[in-house]
Formats: structure tokens, sequence, C-alpha cells
């Protein structure tokens, strides 16, 4: 086990592995993404109370999760690149950041655009719509961060630091409908115990929380190839990667 | 069918958040692979690699 993690983490591997497993992975999204809009949109019944604006959840909910998921790989990786200096956790906060941020972006746009016809406003500084916010500028100060310096260890060492320090966000965003009066209603399925939801709108739910988990993985494994490539661009294993395409 | 679209009245609210997401999912996917293609390109050249730091 150890010993494959440990070939694992060494870039040819990785690139390898990367290029074996995104195919099947995208197959996957593609497939629950599918699955989980066109049930969620057509055959998932009304809400009582929300009518058919409920359905934004398909695309929200999963966008949201995957911003604090996204976020917490990200500062495990910088944990990893600070103490054992492993390469590949390095290019994995690089990778991670702009993945992160897009759904971040995502979760709040939908949001707004939930928000309006259910609260009557696009945007409230409340508790659980700021740390999303905050939780944007990290990403993005991340990734400004990493474009910075010009030297990639070093970048990778600020970039770390920015993360760490920035996950005491994570538990905020996550609980913040919990600590606070929010607005925000608080979760459905995504906690402990059982959903409070019916199975003909949470079946959906699973579908495209599954696929865009895939789909982001995708992203996450391609963004960490090409960052491995540039890095490694003197490498033998580059250089014969190249001369094979070449051929 | 039209209800599909009208979505109770909530239309422009429910497809403005898919649209955004299959633009955000699009972007996912297509950023790293044109980045690819460019990436691939430039290091295939080894002399313009020398000078160049990126």
């Amino acid at each position: 086990m150890w010993t494959w993690f440990h070939r694992l983490a060494s870039p040819p591997s990785f690139y390898t592995f990367a290029e074996r497993l995104a195919p099947w992975l995208l197959a996957f999204a593609l497939i629950a993404t599918g699955y989980g809009l066109i049930a969620g949109l057509w055959f998932a019944p009304r809400d009582y109370q929300q009518g058919d604006a409920f359905r934004i959840i398909y695309v929200h909910v999963p966008a949201a999760a995957l911003s604090l998921s996204l976020y917490t790989g990200m500062a495990i990786a910088a944990v990893i690149a600070l103490v054992w200096r492993i390469k590949l956790a390095e290019v994995a906060i690089t990778a991670l950041a702009p993945v992160g941020a897009s759904f971040t972006a995502l979760a709040l746009v939908t949001g707004m655009l939930w928000g309006k016809p259910m609260w009557g406003a696009y945007w409230v500084w409340d508790a659980r719509l700021t740390s999303e916010l905050v939780l944007l500028f990290l990403y993005l100060g991340v990734i400004g961060l990493d474009a910075a310096f010009a030297d990639r260890r070093a970048a990778a060492r600020a970039c770390a630091l920015l993360a760490i320090v920035g996950a005491v966000n994570v538990p905020i965003v996550k609980y913040s409908v919990e600590w606070w009066n929010s607005l925000h209603q608080t979760s459905t399925i995504l906690k402990f115990g059982k959903p409070t939801i019916t199975t003909d709108m949470a079946l959906p739910l699973y579908g495209a929380l599954l696929g865009a988990y895939a789909l982001a993985g995708v992203s996450a494994l391609r963004r960490m190839q090409n960052v491995l490539l540039l890095r490694e661009r003197r490498a033998t294993w580059v250089r014969e990667l190249l001369a094979e395409r070449a051929a | 069918m039209s209800g599909l679209f009208e979505m109770g009245g909530y239309g422009i609210y429910v497809w403005g958040s898919i649209g955004c997401a299959l633009a955000v999912f699009a972007w996912n996917l297509a950023a790293p692979a044109l980045q690819r293609r460019e990436l691939m390109q430039r290091l295939a050249d080894p002399e313009a690699m020398e000078n160049d730091e990126a």
C-alpha cells in the first residue's frame, strides 16, 4: 500500500496514472451529471414551498459542496507540501485552486439566482453568503500568489501557508447556517442522520453530486498533468513523452 | 413541455443557473485541454524552451 503511494507520487507514474484514469472518470461524470440534471429538472416532483425554483439545488449544492471539498483537498496538499516537500502535493495546490475558484463562483451565482425569487434579494450579508465569498477570495489569493513567484518551490510554500491559514474558513462556511441565524436553509442531505428529502428529489441530487465531483476530479487531474509537464520539462520522462508524440 | 421552460414562473432563475453550471463544467474540461495542447507545442521545441522560464 505505502510503496504504491510512493510510486504514485513520482511525477512520471502519476502522469501515466492520470492519463489512464481521466477518460473513465469523465465518462462517469457525464453519465451521472446527465442523469442528475435530467431527472432533477424533469422528473423530480415540484417542491411544495418553493415550486420549481428548488430545482436550482441540482447545480447549487454540488457546486457549494465542491467549493468546500476542493479547498479541504488543497489545504491537505498544502500540509503535505510543507511538511514532506512532496512535489506532487505542490502541484496539487496549483491545480486545485482554479477548479475550486470556478465552483465557488458557481455556488455564489446559482445561490444569487435562487435567493432572488425566494428571499427577494440576490445578495444579503449573511454568515453563509459572506463566508462563501471569503472562500472565493482565498482561492483567488492562492492563484495570484502562485503566479507572483518565479521560483516554483517558493511559490508552493507561500501558497501552502495561505491555503492552511484560510482553512479556518471551511468549518465557518459549513456550520454558518447552524451557528448564526442565517437566511440560508440548513443541510438536507450532506449531514449526519436521515436525509430530510423525498427519494424522487434526492436520487437526482446524488447523481448530480457524484457527477460534479468526478468532473472536478478530471479537471484537477488534467491540470496537475499540465503543471507537471511544465515543471519537469527538462526531465527525461517529459523529453521521452514529447519524442514519442513527435514520432 | 412548455412547463419545463417556464418552470412555474421561475424559468429565468432555474435555466440561468443551469446555463452557468454548464458553462463552468465546460470551462473546467476545455481550459486544461487547450493548455495541454499549447504546452505540448511549446515544449516540443527545445531551443525556445531554454530562454523561457515560464
